[in-house]
């Protein structure tokens, strides 16, 4: 299934033309999910996306493999559909810029204003991912998931 | 040629009179107007007023309410349980008499089997004829006795013998008796007493084998309930739901122009409580594990307590007038206001359930340690037990707090409206302020002109005027001269209104000034105040992560090791 193409402001369209797509498993649901996704993350891949940012508007392309790569092998056991929305994460660009979201496919990088919203569920994000005991926040269909430093989560029905 | 005259006088009379009242009904208007507004701004301040009473009122006799019904529970509670009072009693009588050795075993007896009539299917009657024939060395009653005791509860007779042997110095029989104890539990659905087996085991009630057994077991319920798919999740949840109602209200009005300028003040109000909440929580836990606990009394003090505790708090047959009387207590204590006392009902509901899981023990023995019988000691225990779940829930609900937290704070004053971060952007807003009001001051002046009616009787009068020069120049010229002043008193009277208005106007742009300065400050201290208060989440989570169970536990001297908590 295709995935949605977010916002309508400043966008950067970068398609993957070689992405990896981990091969189907056994799916995983309920509790045991719940508990998967709690589990800390770890070290790499909170450096990895915590330090993940764009000069201007142009995405690495290397950078953006290295990503997709880090987040596959912290996921190996979810479907696509159970993996983040997107990954909101505090702007370094400057001002007027403060957060951005990257499309877990990484089609789109979108940067925002203080003033201008980001579309639902990302909005909701906003607060903790500019709030400075987090490196970024999971944000899915029907929760948010922040994550610190040290890889700890922090669940947001 | 005869001359004509047309006396017009009276119609400028007319006129004038006309004229004359439009601008008194105008002027009447307008002061109705202002009037009308005094009204409806003083009758919005009589409403909230008469809410506020209405509000007081009712939590008034809420709590009149609560405290008749208080007594009367209490009654019920003596009524239908008092009975079980003597039985009570004599449970600790019967082993400090024998301590004495001045009460013969068949007095004991005698006033044990009195007991067995008066409290019908109570355990403890029989349970106490088996402790008096064992003092008596009296094997067949003693043991009809216990059948007795364990057919009406097994769980409670075993570990009132428990506590008894260990008392007596009888090692193996009072590990036997535990062992009993513990084959009969599930962790899923423990009775309420198991928190005195916890409260006995933390307090060094049992030493040695005993307590190893205690703690191997407490280890292997909480394995089992770990191992259960979505447990974990549950009781994250679980301290989530106990922890936040400890958030306080906002009683003391710290941003009076934010409160009424800001239609965003009811999120900064929810997160200003929720921010407080972190020092609750952190005196809470800090306060429970500061200083040293007092003085341990000697073994046998220590379980005639414990004895006590378990033949007087724990009859299910109680619970539900216990969970009313709490439930009393709570309105009173909330000074009426019923929906904080059935939020705090919710939390500690579990600690009048006949049976619960061990992790649903422990937060009730954590949070709740007079409502189940517990003492400090064993509260700071269940506290470490539970500390990687608390951390948990509480770091959850910390980041619902910090999620909820207003961006964007909206401000009004005036008929101008605005908002702000953090009031840096306070330059931009206080420009938009004096351009709103100079665009509405100017659109005011230009309604405010000759109006096209007074312009058409210029015209009628012009019109007559030059009716009448061509006939009569003089008495033209001045019907001439009548319009030119009446032209002149419209324009000076429109330049009077003019100045009014703009006046009025500038006075209320100034005023809204002064009111966005004082919101634009207030938001500044808010951000402040909600970044301190934000900080003591790490605080909190530092002092739980330093937790652990075993320094908590006390130990009998000549144990292994003496560990004051």
């Amino acid at each position: 299934m295709a995935r949605t193409i977010l916002g309508v402001g400043e966008k950067v369209a970068t398609p993957l033309e070689n992405r990896t797509i981990a091969p189907s498993r056994a799916t995983i649901s309920g509790p045991q999910l719940r508990q998967l996704l709690r589990r800390p993350r770890s070290a790499g891949y909170v450096t990895t996306l915590g330090k993940m940012d764009v000069a201007g508007h142009q995405v690495d392309k290397a950078a953006q493999e290295t990503l997709v790569a880090a987040i596959a092998a912290e996921f190996p056991d979810l479907t696509i559909e159970q993996r983040p929305l997107g990954i909101v994460c505090k702007c370094f660009l400057g001002p007027p810029y403060v957060v951005h979201i990257c499309d877990l496919d990484l089609n789109i990088v979108e940067h925002f204003e203080h003033t201008r919203s980001m579309p639902q569920p990302f909005e909701r994000a906003r607060s903790l991912a500019l709030h400075p005991s987090y490196a970024f926040v999971e944000v899915y269909a029907d929760s948010l998931r922040a994550i610190a430093s040290d890889g700890s989560v922090s669940v947001i029905e | 040629m005869t001359d004509v005259h047309v006396d017009l006088s009276g119609v400028y009379r007319a006129i004038d009179r006309v004229q004359s009242d439009i601008y008194t009904v105008s002027n009447q208007v307008g002061a109705v107007q202002t009037q009308a507004a005094d009204i409806h701004s003083r009758l919005e301040a009589f409403y909230e007023e008469f809410r506020e009473f209405v509000l007081r009122d009712m939590k008034s006799k809420e709590i009149q309410r609560a405290d008749t019904r208080l007594i009367q529970v209490r009654q019920d509670l003596e009524k239908q349980f008092g009975h079980h009072d003597e039985a009570r009693r004599h449970a600790v009588g019967i082993l400090q008499a024998m301590d004495a050795g001045v009460v013969r075993g068949s007095t004991m007896l005698t006033s044990a089997e009195g007991l067995m009539t008066n409290c019908p299917r109570y355990w403890l009657a029989p349970a106490l004829i088996a402790l008096v024939a064992w003092i008596r060395d009296d094997r067949p009653l003693a043991e009809e006795a216990l059948r007795q005791a364990m057919t009406r509860d097994d769980n409670k007779t075993a570990l009132m013998f428990a506590l008894i042997c260990r008392r007596a110095g009888r090692f193996e029989a009072g590990g036997q008796w535990l062992d009993r104890y513990f084959q009969n539990q599930d962790p899923f659905k423990l009775d309420r007493e198991v928190v005195l087996m916890l409260d006995a085991a933390v307090n060094g009630v049992f030493g040695g084998a005993a307590l190893d057994v205690c703690l191997t077991m407490v280890d292997s319920w909480l394995g089992e309930l770990e191992a259960q798919a979505g447990f974990i999740d549950n009781e994250r949840a679980r301290w989530v739901n106990t922890l936040a109602p400890m958030a306080p209200a906002v009683t003391d009005n710290p941003y009076p122009h934010l409160k009424t300028n800001s239609a965003t003040w009811p999120a900064i109000e929810a997160s200003l409580s929720a921010m407080r909440r972190n020092q609750v929580v952190k005196d809470f836990f800090g306060g429970l594990f500061k200083g040293e606990l007092a003085p341990e009394p000697t073994l046998a003090a220590l379980v005639d307590s414990r004895l006590d505790t378990l033949v007087s708090r724990y009859d299910d047959a109680e619970l539900s007038l216990l969970q009313e009387e709490r439930r009393l207590q709570l309105i009173v204590e909330e000074e009426g206001d019923l929906d904080r006392a059935g939020a705090r009902l919710d939390v500690e509901a579990d600690a009048y359930r006949a049976s619960t899981d061990f992790a649903t023990t422990l937060t009730m023995a954590a949070m709740f340690p007079k409502n189940v019988g517990v003492s400090l000691a064993t509260q700071r225990y269940a506290i470490t037990l539970s500390r990687d779940w608390i951390t948990a829930g509480y770091s959850d609900l910390v980041a619902a707090d910090r999620a909820a937290l207003p961006q964007k704070i909206a401000l009004a004053t005036g008929s101008w409206s605005g908002e702000t971060v953090d009031a840096s952007n306070e330059a931009d807003l206080t420009a938009d302020l004096d351009k709103h009001y100079k665009e509405r001051i100017e659109k005011a002046l230009k309604a405010v002109r000759i109006t096209i009616g007074t312009w058409v009787f210029v015209g009628l009068a012009v019109l007559v005027m030059l009716m009448v020069l061509g006939q009569n120049p003089v008495f033209g010229l001045l019907v001439a001269l009548g319009i030119g002043g009446f032209v002149y008193y419209q324009h000076a009277n429109v330049g009077r209104r003019r100045k009014s208005m703009r006046d009025a106007l500038e006075a209320e742009a100034r005023t809204a000034k002064d009111i966005l300065r004082a919101s634009l400050a207030e938001v500044v201290d808010l951000r402040r105040e909600l970044s301190a208060e934000d900080a003591k989440a790490g605080e909190v989570l530092s002092l739980l992560n330093a937790l652990e169970p075993a320094s908590v536990l006390r130990r009998r001297p000549g144990a292994a090791r003496n560990v004051m908590a």
